[in-house]
């Protein structure tokens, strides 16, 4: 346990509905700056130990973890490498491992949680109500797995140099010709958040964005308290590269933004990207909470500051192919008595007509299809999107890293 | 004959454009309802404008790599830069690795 209250000696964890401390046992508050943690340094002195040093057992079957003792009741806590604070299995008080905190790179900034656990599932269950084809046993999930953690961030400023080799349809006159383009430039981004744990896939902490990070307050233990949280575990080459990949991403965005021409994409690029001195290592929050979906573990991402939610939900089947099939058929008979009075037509002009009306003709069937086309790739691009960001839900990977708290 | 012929292919094909627009229209939908959440920050987040120093269009399609080694890699080399290899960190899914189950202690017990 890392904080105690004044009045009762009760545990202290960190309230984000009124920005303070608070002892579960007496119900009081206080301001985190206010609360002193009592034997710091002994606190800091405690190491988490490897099991097998513990135990001396180097059998196959036992993983090796790290073992913390809990300050409160004695119980073993085992943690993994990046964790610096989670809950003791028995006892349920909140700790945080201190050496790991004084020890390792200390975190500059914090930006504390300002959306509670229940503002988080309340947010959750609302979105989840008007989602129109989220199953019922979804809407109706039991809200126990809710972990609060801090995710380590960099915010680093960076000099990105890129060069890109572009394509796009340009029309002129009456023709669509493929032309290619090349762009090289520089560009200085400024605040670029950079998430720094291996385990939580960037694609996913990226959609969490934006933090306010004017709201950041100096580092502090308190407010640790009562969430989990990890450590930094890329090295520099790591997030250089996680900061070329976002910043060559950005550039080739802007630069289809830039080319005079249709269905522009970057055919390739060169970038580099140089990171200055200046970084920040900060901690920012996040609500995960799981949801079990016949067997299939759904993990929900909740930005713990401006309550913006991540994920994408299996969909009713039922009722998506019911009603599609409903409005199929609806339109098949207005679309079946367009199409029989085309061929009709085409069929006149192969046998009567001759020369350019026969081929105004054609010309008109073939502009009524690209609207068809038009939606047809809509809807296949939409699936695939679908797929995607269901993948990064029911990733695994995610899973393990919010599994492997403990509680 | 030919009108048989020519009510199969129009059941066929004013069928197949009724799916496609059905289709089109409830995955329109069905994003909207179930993928939450799916924006990152963009460009203008994060910086200003690209100070683009050299562009050039409607070039061959041949050019490419005489672009891309020149603007990408010697550029630098002329500016003094040596450019690492940046080459991306694998964001594949290790998701054939076993999750150990919830009730099976990772650690040894205490007390044997």
């Amino acid at each position: 346990m890392a904080t105690l209250c004044k009045n009762c000696g009760g545990s202290l964890v960190f309230n984000p509905g009124k920005n303070k401390m608070f002892c579960k046992m007496c119900g009081t508050y206080f301001d985190v700056t206010d609360v002193d943690i009592k034997d710091r340094e002994q606190l800091q002195k405690k190491k988490a130990v490897s099991a097998q040093k513990v135990y001396g057992s180097d059998d196959p079957s036992f993983m090796d973890c790290n073992i913390y003792t809990c300050n409160h009741c004695g119980g073993e806590i085992i943690i993994t490498d990046t964790e610096v604070s989670t809950y003791c299995i028995y006892c349920g008080n909140p700790a945080v491992v201190f050496s790991r905190v004084a020890k390792r790179k200390r975190p500059e900034f914090i930006l504390p949680f300002s959306v509670s656990r229940d503002d988080a599932i309340d947010i959750l269950r609302m979105r989840l109500n008007n989602a129109f084809f989220v199953p019922k046993k979804i809407k109706e999930f039991n809200p126990d797995s809710v972990r609060g953690i801090y995710i380590p961030y960099w915010i680093v400023n960076a000099y990105h140099h890129n060069a890109a080799f572009v394509t796009g349809q340009v029309k002129r006159g009456k023709h669509t010709y493929t032309e290619y383009f090349e762009r090289a430039g520089t560009v200085e981004f400024k605040n670029l958040t950079l998430d720094a744990s291996k385990m939580l896939s960037d694609f996913l902490t990226e959609k969490l964005e934006p933090f306010d990070l004017t709201a950041l307050k100096p580092f502090d233990e308190n407010y640790l308290a009562g969430f989990y949280s990890d450590m930094n575990d890329l090295s520099e080459q790591e997030i250089a590269n996680s900061a070329n990949r976002r910043c060559d991403e950005m550039f080739r965005t802007e630069v289809i933004r830039d080319i005079p021409a249709s269905s522009v994409r970057v055919v390739d690029s060169a970038p580099y990207t140089e990171l200055n001195d200046d970084k920040i290592y900060v901690m920012l929050p996040a609500w995960f909470i799981t949801i079990d979906y016949e067997g299939t573990p759904l993990t929900i991402l909740i930005n713990g500051d401006t309550g913006k939610l991540v994920g994408t939900f299996p969909f009713d089947k039922k009722k998506f192919i019911s009603l599609t099939a409903a409005q199929s058929v609806l339109l098949s008979a207005i679309f079946i008595a367009i199409a029989y009075a085309f061929i009709r037509a085409l069929v006149f002009s192969a046998v009567y007509m001759r020369g350019d009306a026969a081929a105004d003709f054609l010309r008109i069937v073939f502009y009524a299809a690209l609207p068809i086309g038009a939606v047809l790739t809509g809807a296949i691009n939409r699936i695939k999107k679908f797929r995607y960001n269901l993948h990064l839900t029911t990733s695994r990977q995610t899973l393990r890293y919010v599994k492997r708290r403990q509680g | 004959m030919a009108n048989i012929i020519a009510i199969i292919l129009s059941v066929l094909v004013g069928g197949g454009v009724a799916v496609i627009l059905s289709l089109g229209t409830w995955m329109k939908q069905l994003a909207k309802s179930n993928i939450m959440g799916d924006t990152a920050g963009g460009f203008d987040e994060f910086a200003d404008r690209i100070h683009f120093y050299y562009t050039r269009d409607d070039v061959a399609v041949g050019d490419k790599e005489r672009f891309i080694r020149y603007y990408g890699r010697e550029i630098l080399r002329e500016k003094g830069i040596e450019a690492p290899d940046m080459s991306y960190i694998d964001e594949e899914f290790p998701d054939d690795e076993d999750i150990p189950e919830v009730n099976i202690p990772l650690f040894k017990p205490l007390q044997e």
